[in-house]
């Protein structure tokens, strides 16, 4: 099977799908948009994904989208480590985590929305600051307070190993570090991001690790 | 298994679970949580402190984010199952499914809706401006998926309904309430249409549930 991903260097749900393939050990080719990419914004727009949103996984030709989808793709298709837990709770509580990051915090407070609202509803960037700060720090309280009521306190999020959950928190907290959000009121999704963080699967897939990572992240 | 369901009537992602339960034929208890006076303090206390609908409660285990219920509700119960079977089309139905889950539905929701007039000076019409706009793009994009399909099938991705379908159809009666345009959208309408003459999609309506008010469109 052919697999090309297309992605940048800080691609949150890239960066998600890319520890995926890491874990479960299959190569794939890393194909980067932008302007210092392998392709072109504008290209990857028409020949890609028309919504010029990221990532795409390519699977021999056929182009899938949305991380989430592209993740239990991945599961289904390829061979254990599995990506999620055994037990039909905790897979259901893993899910249910990684998408408070996709559902309740990721489409908040991206770019697209920011733009919308500074153009279209004259907020300023202080307006903006105090809207990512709430909504993101909303999102935060909701993560440590789940890992927080779990009846058995695991390695990882929800299991000994790392599973869905793990995979969409630590792109979210590399995020937290380029925008300078503290997030030292959260000491048990920093415990899990530092035990995945030393792992190379998590490791190879960090947006400095990438072929198109331009030296430093500044924001932007 | 004793499955309680907390929902609300318009409550846009547990009718994508009571769907889902209904095409799986699984029985569940419905319990309405009202939000008339805001969230219930043991609502919050006992069963989801982020307050959120719907919770699953399994023999008294609970789990949040319909997402999450739905593929444990796959995974658990026999019945016909809510995936194609041909798994680029499981990953598009479930990618149709996100661009709803995290495209749409979070960036209008009344969570949203409520910051903004509380604390950014939004009134009621730009909140419709907000609204309308999210709408739009989102729905651009999901016509635009079901044009781009090689098959033309009668559902969004299968001969039956999957999970496209089932987070397709409460974001449209989400849009009409509201007095969204839809009028171009034909594929999604097409859909929305044949989904509504099946039983379990039907039963999952908000006017369908106990606790419907009887008149929705002053709510």
């Amino acid at each position: 099977m052919n697999l090309k991903l297309y992605t940048r260097y800080r691609n949150s749900a890239g960066q998600r799908v890319r520890t995926a393939l890491n874990i479960k050990g299959i190569d794939y080719e890393y194909m980067s948009v932008g302007s210092n990419g392998v392709i072109s914004q504008e290209g990857y727009v028409r020949d890609v994904n028309p919504q010029g949103l990221i990532p795409t996984l390519s699977v021999d030709g056929e182009l899938i989208i949305q991380s989430t989808a592209l993740i239990e793709f991945i599961e289904e298709t390829f061979d254990a480590p599995s990506l999620l837990p055994e037990d039909m709770v905790a897979r259901a509580r893993s899910r249910a985590f990684a998408q408070v990051i996709a559902c309740e915090m990721h489409p908040i407070n991206v770019g697209r929305v920011k733009t919308h609202l500074v153009n279209e509803h004259g907020q300023s960037e202080a307006d903006w600051s105090r809207w990512y700060d709430y909504w993101v720090h909303h999102g935060y309280r909701t993560l440590e307070d789940m890992l927080e009521r779990r009846t058995s306190k695991t390695a990882f999020a929800f299991d000994e190993k790392p599973t869905v959950a793990d995979l969409y928190l630590i792109p979210q907290l590399y995020n937290a570090r380029v925008f300078d959000i503290d997030v030292s009121a959260y000491p048990l999704l920093n415990e899990i991001d530092e035990k995945c963080r030393a792992l190379d699967a998590f490791e190879r897939a960090m947006p400095e690790n990438q072929s198109d990572y331009p030296g430093t992240d500044a924001v932007g | 298994m004793n499955l309680k369901l907390y929902s609300r009537y318009r409550n846009s992602a547990g009718q994508r679970v009571r769907t889902a339960l209904n095409m799986k034929g699984v029985k569940y208890e419905y319990i309405a949580v009202s939000l008339d006076g805001g969230t219930p303090d043991e609502y919050r206390r006992d069963v989801n402190p982020q307050a959120l609908l719907p919770s699953l409660e399994i023999d008294g285990e609970v789990i949040t984010q319909s997402t999450a219920q739905i593929e444990f509700i796959e995974e658990t119960f026999e019945g016909p199952s809510i995936f194609p079977d041909n798994p680029i089309q499981r990953a598009r139905s479930r990618a149709f499914s996100q661009g709803i889950a995290c495209d749409i539905h979070p960036v209008i929701g009344p969570k949203l809706q409520r910051k903004f007039q509380a604390d950014h000076g939004f009134s009621k019409a730009d909140v419709f401006a907000w609204y309308q706009y999210w709408m739009h793009h989102g729905f651009e994009a999901l016509e635009e998926l079901l044009r781009r399909r090689a098959v033309q099938t009668p559902f969004c991705y299968d001969d039956k309904p999957t999970i496209a379908d089932i987070y397709l159809v409460p974001q449209l009666f989400n849009a009409r309430r509201v007095g969204v345009d839809l009028s171009a959208y034909p594929l999604i309408l097409k859909i929305d249409e044949r989904c509504g003459a099946l039983p379990a999609f039907y039963n999952a309506m908000p006017q369908n549930q106990p606790d419907y008010p009887g008149d929705d469109l002053a709510r």
